[in-house]
This record gives C-alpha cells, structure tokens and sequence, in this order.
C-alpha cells in the first residue's frame, strides 16, 4: 500500500486554504471527548443568557475599576491639585470602598456562571479558523485569566493573606487596566450579539427555549442572583453595621477589636511597644515650615482645647467602623505654630519600619475642623494597639494614611 | 463603528496595564504574577468547570427532573459559598496579637450558612413534590441526549 504523504499545515495555507478547513480535513478523525459536536446538551449554553450575564458583569467590573481608582489614588494622591482628595463628604471613601470590596465578592458567583455558560466555546471545532479568529480567542486570555485573578487576589486580600510574592496593590492594579482594557475589546466583539438577543425587540425574534429538564434559563438567572445575595449577605457587614450580625463569611466584625474596633497593625506588629512604654518621655513635636517650632509632652496635650468627631476607620480591605474620637485639632495646633494656611502637613509615626509609618495630609483635611490627634476613643484612653499616645484621625481617608502613634506633624 | 471605537480604546488600556506592570517590575514580580494568573486560569478552566460539568451530569441521573431545578441552584449557592469561605477559613491572614483579624469559626459558620441554604432548597423541593406532576411527556419529543 501506498500512502500519500500528508502535506504540511504551512504548504496548505501557502496553497490559500483556511487553517480552520485544514484541521477539519486532516485531524477531524481526532475530534472527541468536549469537542464533539453535542458534548454540552445543556439549553443554559445560550447567548442570550451568556449576553445577560455578561451586562451584569460589564457593571460591576465598571463600579470595581472606578472605586479602585480612587482608592489608589486616595493612597498615591495624583499630583493635580483639584483631583486632590476632598475632607467631606466624610463619609464618601467608607461607601466607595466598602462598595469596591463589595461588588468584586458579588462578582465571583457571576463570573464563575458565566464562564460555565460559555465553557463549550472554549472547545470550539475547528479550534482555530483563521487569523481573525485566532486572535479574538488569544484577546479572551487576558480577560478570563485576569478577571480571576483580580477577583481572586482581592478576596484573599480581605482576609490578609499573601501567598505571592508581587505587592498587592500594584499588581491588583495594573492587572486592573489590563482586564478593563480586555473587557473593552470583548464588548466590541460581542456587541451584536447583545444587540440580537437582549431588549424586548429582540426578545420578540428570539426563538422560544428548547425543552429540557432542570434549570430553566430564567432559573439559572434567579440562582445566580440568590449566589449573589447570599455572599454579599454573608459578608458585607464587615462594612454595613446592620447586618454584622449576619456576616458569617467577614474577616472583620465592626465591633470586635480593642475597644470595640478592629485593629489592622498592632503596637507589637509595629514594634512601638518599648518607645510608647515610658508616658512622661513623649514628645509631639510640630516643626518644618512654622514660625515657631513646638514641643509637647502627652500632659500638654491634654490640657489643650479638646474636641470630639465622629469618625470611621475605613481599611482598604473592605472593612470600617465608627467610633467617637477626642483630642486635639490639627488645625488648632498649626495656628499656635503658624503654619501657613495653603501647606501640606506630613505626620510622622515612632514607627521605625514599616510603608505606612507616615502619610500626608492635604490642605483640605489639614485644615478640617474634625481632623484630630486623637487621645481618647470612646472617651476611654486610647488603647496601644489604636496608637496611643496620639493617632490622627481625619474625614474620608483609607485607614492607612490614619497615622497612629504620631510623634511629629512636619509642615511642608 | 462602536466595536472598533471599543476595539482601539481597549487594546490602548490593555498596553497601558501590561506597561505599568513591566516598568513597576521590582514590586509587581512578573514572575509570581504570571504564576497567580495563568494558574487562576489553569485552575477553572481545568478542574472547577470540568467539575461543574460532571456534577451536573450526575445530578441529572440522581434527582428526579421535576425536583432539579432548587437541588441545582442550591448547588451554585453553596459553591460560591465555599469559594468565598476558603480564604478567612484557611486562618492563614492571621497574626499574633491581633484577635480582631478573622475573630470567627469560619468552618462552623459556613456550615450555618450551608444548612440555612439546603433547608431552603428542602421547602422548594417539598413544595414541587407536592405539586400535581405535568402531564407526560408527548413521544414525539426527542429522547435527552447524553454526554455533558
């Protein structure tokens, strides 16, 4: 017998037959297992589900990115000066974060979802057709791989645990503009299709669901739904106080922690324990562009004119608690210093390491009535772990940049 | 005209990440954000999802027609529970000194969470069975097909 020897893939395409057409002649023999043509029987592989979902995805990773940018940007403040980060509405970074965090847990049931309605695709006969083809398949790796690990980085970062070794937050978010840039693409691959199958016109030239048993569509819709509420039920009272009693999933209660809140690093976590140790040793020092520098000891302090502000803790990680805060104004102290009104004011933590063992204030929450150096929290001392003997505690600000154990305000 | 629009934004805003990535290198690692990445990837497309096709197909066999639906939308709750569980639950975020960070049984928890879930599915399923069964199916109805 003889055999013809099978021309190679190259010298077919060079002859101006389509990759797609070669696969089907020349290995369609091998075609088995998911990529036969009825391996997914299911009626919920549809478009018009994949395309509903896809809208409920397109929206959320659209609240993520936004309240991720300025989350990342309350951190990194951009230097453009009327992008800077506001003092009111006080409340504004507890919602957009508690939101961000939020809407990335409801995402998980939605993309896991849509990815099992879409999943026969992935075995698509031939599984490349053509070069067009080719790349609208490659264009769904960043997207797909990204979408997981941006959902799958932040929901372990909830829970602090860091099992990488990139930081967190700088990979979080390229990673972010890569899958919104993805996601970008893909909607304009796929708009027609939502144009075909969502809305009620076209809902009317749809043809009627195949029988089937099991899940309807609409009912893959409503268990996608409940999934959804049941993991933002489930731990969205980290940040929402009305339903801690319920979040059975959060890393954080609201009010569980030293005195009634949460901690995120503690006096022995920042190895402050030795330098606050000894109270008639500390000093709060106001320096840098003044007219006068001033020293204070903790009694000084005390004797100044007090104010209260009720003020969250917002962390970054989704969690936040409010809490009666007393102390003395940061804006009282720069005018017994004379500082200039238009200064940024940098407070310095006895923090020897550690990224976040100083942050900036900005005019804006320099200046705020309510911006305090803590002493008191519910008016009891505060307790080691929530920076005694002073800790800044400001309007609307991630809970990082909320400085404990400050031991100098630098006017810059 | 919009898809293409799209199009060139998109592969702009996807430059711009890989970019960032590349020139922050010394803080986004490629290396171990690779790994995260394709293993996130790697993970679904070859373990849960093949699983969810299974366990779908073995449902099918087990669970009569008509009760199902509740037994397969219990299903997906109870994953996403579980997947959104595993990370406080692990204990691994934990740190010495600091009972305010994961202060919950997360293991019991999630076993209420669950038990709340199936006790709901149990009512949909009583109420079903209760329910007058359709008529039968006409013959002229093609058999369901097997496979996934």
């Amino acid at each position: 017998m003889v055999r013809r020897p099978r021309r190679a893939i190259g010298e077919q395409v060079a002859r101006g037959r389509f990759v797609g057409e070669i696969i089907e002649n020349d290995l369609g023999h091998l075609r088995a297992g998911p990529f036969e043509e009825d391996a997914f029987p299911s009626r919920l592989h549809d478009e018009r589900v994949a395309a509903l979902l896809g809208i409920a995805l397109g929206v959320s990773f659209g609240v993520c990115f936004l309240t991720g940018l300025f989350s990342h940007f309350a951190q990194d403040p951009l230097a453009i000066g009327f992008l800077s980060m506001p003092a009111s509405p006080a409340w504004l970074y507890r919602v957009t974060q508690g939101l961000h965090v939020a809407t990335g847990i409801a995402a998980i049931p939605l993309v896991l979802v849509k990815l099992w309605v879409v999943y026969p695709k992935l075995f698509a006969w031939p599984p490349v057709k053509d070069p067009a083809h080719a790349l609208a398949r490659l264009s769904l790796v960043p997207l797909v791989a990204g979408s997981i690990f941006l959902l799958m980085s932040g929901l372990l970062n909830t829970s602090r645990w860091y099992p990488w070794e990139f930081g967190f937050r700088e990979a979080h978010f390229w990673t972010a503009w890569i899958v919104i840039g993805s996601l970008l693409i893909h909607v304009g691959a796929q708009i027609a299709v939502v144009r075909r199958t969502v809305g009620r016109r076209a809902k009317a030239t749809l043809p009627p669901e195949p029988p089937g048993d099991g899940l309807s569509r609409r009912g893959l819709l409503v268990a996608t739904g409940a999934a959804v509420g049941a993991v933002t039920l489930t731990t969205v009272g980290q940040t929402f106080r009305p339903l801690k009693d319920i979040a059975l999933l959060a890393p954080r209660l609201p009010d569980v922690g030293r005195q009634g809140i949460p901690v995120n690093r503690t006096a022995a976590g920042a190895g402050v324990v030795e330098l606050i140790a000894d109270r008639p040793a500390f000093r709060l020092e106001v320096t840098g562009r003044v007219e006068r520098d001033l020293v204070f000891t903790l009694e000084e302090l005390q004797a100044l004119p007090q104010h209260e502000a009720d003020l969250a803790i917002t962390c970054v990680e989704g969690w936040s608690a409010s809490a009666r805060w007393g102390g003395v104004r940061v804006a009282d102290l720069l005018d017994m210093a004379g500082a200039p009104t238009g200064a940024d004011v940098v407070v310095r933590s006895l923090q020897t390491r550690a990224s976040f063992r100083s942050s900036v204030l900005n005019p804006a929450h320099a200046r705020h009535p309510d911006t305090l150096l803590a002493l008191r929290i519910g008016g009891e001392e505060l307790h080691p772990d929530h920076g005694f003997p002073c800790r800044l505690i400001s309007p609307n600000r991630p809970g990082v940049q909320q400085t404990k154990w400050v031991t100098r305000l630098e006017v810059v | 005209m919009a898809s293409r629009v799209l199009t060139i934004l998109g592969v702009a805003v996807l430059a711009f990440g890989v970019g960032g990535l590349v020139v922050n290198a010394d803080v986004t690692v490629p290396g171990s954000w690779g790994l995260y990445v394709l293993g996130g990837l790697a993970l679904h497309d070859g373990l849960i999802a093949p699983l969810a096709m299974v366990g779908g197909a073995l449902l099918a066999r087990v669970v009569p027609a008509r009760l199902r639906p509740p037994v397969q939308g219990g299903f997906l709750v109870s994953a996403s529970l579980l997947l959104v569980a595993i990370p406080p639950w692990t204990g691994r975020g934990a740190l010495p000194g600091n009972d305010s960070l994961l202060p919950q049984d997360y293991g019991t928890n999630l076993l209420i969470a669950l038990g709340v879930v199936w006790a709901l599915v149990a009512v949909l399923v009583a109420v079903r069975a209760a329910r007058q069964p359709p008529p039968p199916v006409r013959a002229s109805l093609p058999a369901p097909r097997g496979g996934w």
